[in-house]
């Protein structure tokens, strides 16, 4: 059987801004696959968000998909009509963003907002959608579901709001479902608590779940495979073992390196020098070669192609190439 | 804790700051005590709304304190007038969470850097110039930044120009709430190398707010933790680190996911939210949550106690 559940191919998107051509969004392609839980990491504005807002074609003006295609169980989504991807979105596929009181209605009770979905994809009865939201809310761990039903979302906690939009995320028994910082606005205890309701989720119900995250904690607790975004392009994919233990691109490396480590508190800490790219008028070649270490002539001049590392594994950078010169990249365990 | 009163720079006892509210008083900080000694670190952690901002405000007497006594290099703050206060405000600086709007976008950076060297010392036209030039180039920028404004600049450069401000009146203690929150993980390091150096250059003392537990344990001598306005442990980070005793503590520890997916780690669960500063829990309040919660827990508000690492727990007298 077929385990690509999403599949990325090729994807641009840009910004028609009034000082030019933002190119958010370049050459991505990668799959998500069924039942798993992949990660997304990546710089502050390197294109993990404007990926996924282009798969559910959720882009805003002056944002436009310039080429490419992402297939959902086979089928295009790009040609799907409105109607038709309004249906596969809270459907077969739903969101969780980071500030759950923007993602929800704060005039509706969390009761209507739970059970609208479930009448208008599932065709239940008013009667039945109200004990599917009552078996949701406790499903969330929210103690006392069904009063809750009638509370609007300023009466939550910023953890329980969050919980709350994981119930309507998983209400129509979506395939997928992405998180985009689901957690970052929440306090570390609070934090471990929807991490682990989502593991517990994703192994009940088999859902694929994307998470989009800038903490490298985040990701090497839930995630089962990662993707590194740098400057709106794909830098490396890998099983999250590797990514942690045998990261092949230098900035996978870099941002390892620059988090601090127990019994290293004597020591100064090893930053990415630079500042991240500007997506303006982007350089040609790497989009790392600023901030890189092992930069040569040709990766200020042309873009690295993938080079696979194994089975699962691989990493856009020139290092990795047959003409590259000898280099101390790779050679220790981090 | 060090009792060694010589080294000691900002000596913090008993301070109170309550905010009368519609529905009730919060008591943002409830009775606060702790010392950070010369060229040492502070950090201090918590769940979001435990009082960190509200002690830090309160310290700076952007707040007046409601009670206790802030010493600072032997001077006793708390109870000055704002008038009387100025000669010791140079002394304490802060830099904020967020390095978009902490500084004023009409302002090019020169003029930024230059308001506390006006207010605060005595320096004419050309040393003024060449102040402001030095403290650029000491935070990795360069005097043909000078003239330019905040949005020209990426976070973390941003964070830097917060920086300079900051040790523009060369003070003694600094603040720092939150610094590097809101960049990214890459940019992170480079300023915390940069707060470690300026420390080590002019002797600086810190007081440093943070989410991020393993980024205070690296850049802190002493950490607190706080929960619902009271500092319920306190002592050395790695002690704290190696062995938390509030269960507090444990969880907060427990809970900090660990950027390494083959440690796989047995957390201890606490339950729950925190809950409203209006309603306090009696007793200890952290006991609503907390997994080893006795009968004496609900009854006795656990005190501090302990020399070296002080533990605020039933468990622990
Ligand atoms: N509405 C918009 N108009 C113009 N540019 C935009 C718009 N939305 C996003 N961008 C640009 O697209 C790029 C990618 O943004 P995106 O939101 O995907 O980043 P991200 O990786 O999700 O970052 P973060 O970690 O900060 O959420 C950025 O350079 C951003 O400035
Ligand atoms: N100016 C104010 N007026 C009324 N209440 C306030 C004020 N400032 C803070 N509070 C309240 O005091 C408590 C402590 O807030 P504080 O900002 O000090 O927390 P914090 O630990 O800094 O949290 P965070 O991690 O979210 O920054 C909170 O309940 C907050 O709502
Ligand atoms: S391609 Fe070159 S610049 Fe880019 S990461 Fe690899 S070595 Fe560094
Ligand atoms: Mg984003
Ligand atoms: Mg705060």
């Amino acid at each position: 059987m077929d385990n690509t559940l999403l599949s990325i191919r090729n994807l641009h998107t840009s910004f028609f801004t009034h000082v030019g051509e933002v190119k958010a969004v370049q050459n991505v392609s990668y799959d998500v696959r069924r039942g798993e839980i992949l990660g997304v990491v990546g710089e502050s504005g390197s294109g993990k968000s404007v990926s996924y807002m282009s798969c559910m074609r959720l882009l805003q003006e002056p944002g436009r998909i310039m080429g490419g295609d992402v297939q959902f169980k086979g089928e295009s989504l790009l040609s799907k009509t409105n109607r038709q991807m309004r249906n596969i979105r809270g459907n077969r596929m739903s969101m969780i963003f980071q500030n759950p009181m923007t993602s929800l209605n704060a005039v509706l009770k969390i009761g209507d907002q739970i059970t609208e979905p479930l009448r208008e994809h599932k065709n239940m009865s008013r009667a039945e959608a109200k004990r599917e939201a009552i078996s949701l809310l406790e499903r969330v761990q929210i103690p006392d579901a069904e009063k809750r039903l009638s509370a609007y979302p300023h009466e939550f906690s910023g953890g329980m709001r969050q919980r709350v939009l994981i119930a309507m995320a998983i209400a129509c028994r979506p395939d997928l479902i992405i998180a985009d910082e689901p957690t970052t606005a929440l306090d570390v205890t609070i934090q471990s608590q929807i991490l682990e309701l989502m593991k517990d989720l994703q192994q009940d119900l088999g859902t694929s779940i994307v998470f989009i995250t800038h903490d490298l904690g985040v990701i090497a607790e839930t995630c089962s495979r990662v993707v590194v975004m740098y400057g709106s392009m794909v830098m490396e994919e890998a099983p999250v073992d590797d990514i942690f233990h045998r990261p092949a691109h230098p900035y996978t490396e870099g941002l390892l390196r620059s988090i601090p480590k127990p019994g290293m508190e004597d020591k100064r800490l090893s930053p990415i020098p630079g500042s991240p790219p500007v997506q303006l008028s982007p350089p040609p070649g790497c989009p790392f070669a600023p901030r890189c270490n092992y930069a040569m002539n040709i990766c200020r001049r042309r873009l690295p192609e993938f080079t696979k590392i194994g089975e699962n594994h691989r990493s856009a950078c020139w290092l990795l190439s047959g003409h590259a010169p000898s280099n101390n990249f790779r050679r220790e365990n981090i | 804790m060090s009792k060694n009163n010589k080294d000691c720079l900002l000596k913090v006892d008993g301070l109170k700051k309550y905010f009368p509210m519609n529905k009730g008083l919060v008591k943002a900080v409830d009775d606060v005590s702790f010392s950070i000694n010369r060229g040492e670190t502070l950090g201090l952690v918590g769940e979001s709304g435990c009082g960190k901002s509200t002690t830090a405000r309160t310290i700076i007497r952007l707040y007046n304190p409601d009670s206790g006594s802030i010493e600072l290099d032997g001077f006793e703050l708390a109870s000055l007038s704002q008038k009387r206060l100025m000669p010791h405000r140079k002394k304490m600086q802060m830099i904020f969470q967020d390095p978009y709007s902490s500084l004023n976008g009409r302002m090019t950076v020169r003029d930024i850097i230059n308001e506390p060297i006006s207010v605060h010392t005595k320096l004419n036209k050309n040393d003024t110039k060449n102040k402001i030039n030095d403290l650029l180039e000491r935070v990795g920028l360069n005097a043909g930044h000078a003239n330019r404004y905040p949005h020209e600049f990426s976070g973390g450069q941003r964070q830097r120009i917060g920086i300079a401000r900051a040790l523009a009146a060369n003070p003694d203690f600094i603040i720092c709430d939150e610094p590097i929150s809101a960049l990214d993980v890459s940019i992170q390091a480079q300023v915390v190398n940069m707060l470690e150096e300026l420390q080590e250059e002019f002797g600086l003392t810190y007081l440093f707010i943070a989410h991020d537990l393993s980024m205070v344990r690296h850049i802190s001598n002493q950490m607190g933790v706080m929960y619902l306005g009271r500092i319920v442990e306190i002592g050395e980070s790695s002690e704290i680190y190696r062995e938390p005793k509030h269960p507090y503590t444990q969880a907060l520890l427990g809970a900090n996911p660990v950027p390494d997916p083959r440690i796989v780690r047995q957390k201890l669960k606490i339950i729950g939210d925190i809950p409203s500063p209006l309603n306090i829990p009696s007793g200890c309040r952290f006991r609503t949550r907390c997994p080893h919660a006795m009968d004496i827990c609900s009854k006795e508000e656990p005190q501090l106690t302990g020399s070296g690492r002080q533990v605020a727990c039933h468990l622990h007298t």
